[in-house]
């Protein structure tokens, strides 16, 4: 069996009915009406973060091998963080072919968006120049952090 | 053993014949090369190609390694595979996972692995992805879920229900399972992946330690792609395995595989020799350090700049300094960067020059701050330049002949196809026996040798500080320069003589007496280029 973009594998109905119907708390999902393997997500910031209270939009695509490549995700919503980007690009070990496997799913990825919200990776940052504001001023980057909230994620 | 007449080479039984894919052109029918050589040492001379029994897949050979086409390879990685399952009492999977945790190393496997107790065994199979660790169940609750004994009968990937068919159930000792249409698409993608991806892929199951296995690929995997995965097997033992390397020269698809130490010189069966140790072109009596960095002074631009160095001045007004070379003509110099004017000798500003102080073509100023210290800045300048000069003199002196013995090594390899042609018109139309010429080519390839051996003398000496070992070093490139001359003229005058038959068809004896000459001088040069290695190991 070949997948390509205009089929929606078993798999996908499956994961998308799930998603419909068990949502993960804090996360919001709608599906595209042109493609069903183009998905939106709303993601509210992790509790106690810099970025509580926040609205995330998340867009995620399945490839046309998805599951054996892993689905591409990219921030909509502008964000202050050290592993995601300014045009949005996330820094995720699970988003990385050799991280990935074809058992993880779209709401583990979401999950752990969710998750790297709140537990930014210094050791490994995709925008160097937040980083360095991360590591010289903690208080710094927290304001910032909850400046940007306001104005982009509300 | 090679078949003399029949003329049919097996390359693959073939060892250490330095040009056997050149000389094999020499005649079609009749292998001149193999006849009554066989008795002789090999020594890398490619007077005696010895053939391998074709049983014995790794022999041990007086060489110390064996040469295998790529198609080959597997095979042997096999053999050991299977000789090591027999001792380790592991099956073959994990075998070739421990194979590979110690870079395919034999020894170091069996010491280490008997060494191992009990638990410690156990721990390193799961540290190699080779066995499950049960602890993942506990930190990753959600893995079980497709557990063989768990899993709700549906594949985790594709929600397809499992069946006995495309969708039938299948997984790794961890009893991960998923189905065998997914496991062909996951295994097709890790292949595509490439090297690393494939030779380290793990199950599907997310944090599930087990490393994809050897007969997982060969079951999943349609024939097509299996011999792609088998291109990844091979690289992995030829690539991490330091007894393994691969021909360096284009389009070589052989492979030298070492078996004891000591002998660098590696004769592929392409007709090329390199050196196993650092993979370049054989290049004795130089060492791996002293071509390595030959080469990188071959290559940078470093010595464009001893060059510029040497030969220009920069341009005194500082707003240009703009290297110049003066190549002819008076001191005055005018910069055509910047226009600014200036003495060559003094870098003054030409303002302060004329009649007064020497004219066009003297410069007092100059002069005399060469006679007084107050001017030490300008002299040391001086004297760097004159350094840099000596250093780029010494390099393009060895530079020179360096290239000059290639260009020679090259025109004795141009005389193969007339050699060829000679030898032929001897045998059928004076019939001298193939056994009485076979000297030609020997002597040819000990000129090719020495030629490409002389090339490298120079790479040692450019690095030689001692000036003892140099001024040995030289009296014996000398001699070698010279007899590689000789029988180079010897070998050209042989042809044009000997080829036009007329001329002794009526007496045989001159040529025996110049074949006696020409053999006895093929000697002297092969012991010279021995020396000459000799004598440079130092």
């Amino acid at each position: 069996m070949q997948y390509s973009s205009a089929v929606v594998t078993p798999r996908i109905m499956k994961e998308t009915k799930l998603l419909l119907e068990k949502t993960p708390p804090g996360v919001r999902v709608t599906v595209s009406e042109e493609n069903p393997r183009h998905f939106l997500f709303d993601i509210q910031g992790p509790p106690g973060s810099f970025y509580e209270a926040g609205i995330f939009k998340v867009e995620i695509f399945l490839p046309s091998d998805y599951p054996m490549s892993p689905p591409k995700a990219l921030f909509r919503t502008k964000v202050f963080h050290p592993n995601i980007d300014k045009v949005g690009r996330i820094c995720l070990d699970i988003l990385k072919q050799d991280k990935w496997t074809p058992a993880l799913l779209i709401e583990k990825v979401v999950l752990s968006i969710q998750w790297l919200l709140g537990a930014p990776n210094l050791d490994d940052p995709l925008d160097t120049s937040v980083a360095d504001v991360f590591k010289a001023s903690p208080e710094h980057a927290e304001k910032t952090a909850r400046e940007w909230v306001q104005l982009y994620a509300k | 053993m090679i078949d003399a007449t029949g003329g049919a080479f097996k390359l693959v039984e073939v060892v250490s014949s330095p040009f056997p894919t050149m000389l094999q052109n020499i005649s079609s029918t009749d292998s001149w090369f193999g006849a009554g050589a066989a008795s002789q040492n090999d020594d890398g001379w490619g007077d005696s190609p010895e053939g391998i029994p074709e049983t014995k897949l790794m022999p041990q050979n007086s060489q110390g390694y064996v040469i295998k086409p790529i198609s080959q390879i597997k095979d042997i990685v096999m053999i050991i595979v299977e000789r090591l399952m027999q001792l380790t009492t592991l099956n073959e999977d994990k075998t070739i996972m421990m194979l590979r945790k110690y870079n395919w190393n034999e020894e170091k496997l069996k010491t280490v692995w008997f060494e191992l107790e009990g638990e410690d065994a156990e721990i390193m199979l799961r540290q190699i992805g080779a066995k499950f660790d049960t602890k993942i169940d506990e930190s990753f609750p959600f893995t079980k879920a497709t557990r063989r004994d768990q899993n709700s009968g549906i594949c985790a990937v594709c929600y397809n229900e499992f069946d006995d068919g495309e969708f039938a159930a299948d997984s790794l000792e961890c009893g991960h399972e998923f189905c065998r249409e997914d496991w062909n698409q996951y295994l097709v993608a890790k292949v595509n992946e490439g090297f690393q991806g494939c030779m380290n892929a793990k199950c599907l199951q997310t944090e599930c330690n087990l490393k994809v296995t050897h007969s997982m690929y060969k079951k999943h995997l349609k024939e097509e792609e299996f011999k792609h995965y088998e291109r990844w097997f091979v690289k992995s033992y030829t690539d991490e395995n330091k007894n393994a390397r691969w021909c360096p020269f284009k389009g070589c698809e052989y492979c030298a595989i070492y078996q004891n130490s000591g002998i660098k010189d590696v004769n592929c069966l392409c007709g090329e020799s390199y050196c196993f140790e650092c993979g370049e072109e054989l290049h004795k009596p130089a060492s791996c350090e002293n071509l390595k960095l030959w080469i990188a002074k071959n290559s940078s631009e470093s010595d464009s700049l001893v060059w510029i160095e040497a030969n220009t001045k920069k341009c005194p007004n500082k707003m240009c300094l703009k290297p110049i070379e003066k190549n002819q003509g008076c001191n005055h110099m005018t910069c055509k960067q910047c226009g600014h004017h200036f003495c060559w000798l003094c870098l003054g500003d030409w303002k302060d020059h004329g009649s007064a102080t020497g004219g066009y073509y003297k410069c007092n100023i100059y002069e005399e701050a060469k006679k007084s210290d107050t001017r030490a800045e300008f002299l040391s300048l001086e004297e760097q330049m004159q350094r840099a000069r000596e250093e780029l003199n010494r390099f393009v002196f060895h530079y020179e002949r360096f290239s000059n013995h290639q260009k020679s090594k090259k025109h004795a390899q141009d005389m193969i196809g007339r050699l060829n042609f000679a030898i032929e018109e001897l045998r059928t139309k004076q019939n001298y026996t193939l056994p009485e010429l076979q000297f030609l080519g020997d002597t040819l390839k000990v000129l090719i040798r020495a030629r490409h051996g002389l090339k490298y003398t120079y790479v040692h000496a450019y690095y030689q500080k001692d000036a003892e070992l140099r001024q040995i070093s030289q009296y014996s490139q000398e001699m070698l320069e010279k007899f590689c001359e000789q029988i180079d003229e010897m070998l050209s005058h042989f042809l044009e003589v000997y080829q036009a038959q007329y001329i002794f068809s009526t007496s045989l004896t001159p040529f025996y007496q110049e074949r006696d000459r020409i053999i006895s001088f093929a000697k002297a040069t092969k012991q010279y280029y021995e020396n000459i290695c000799g004598i440079m190991r130092m």
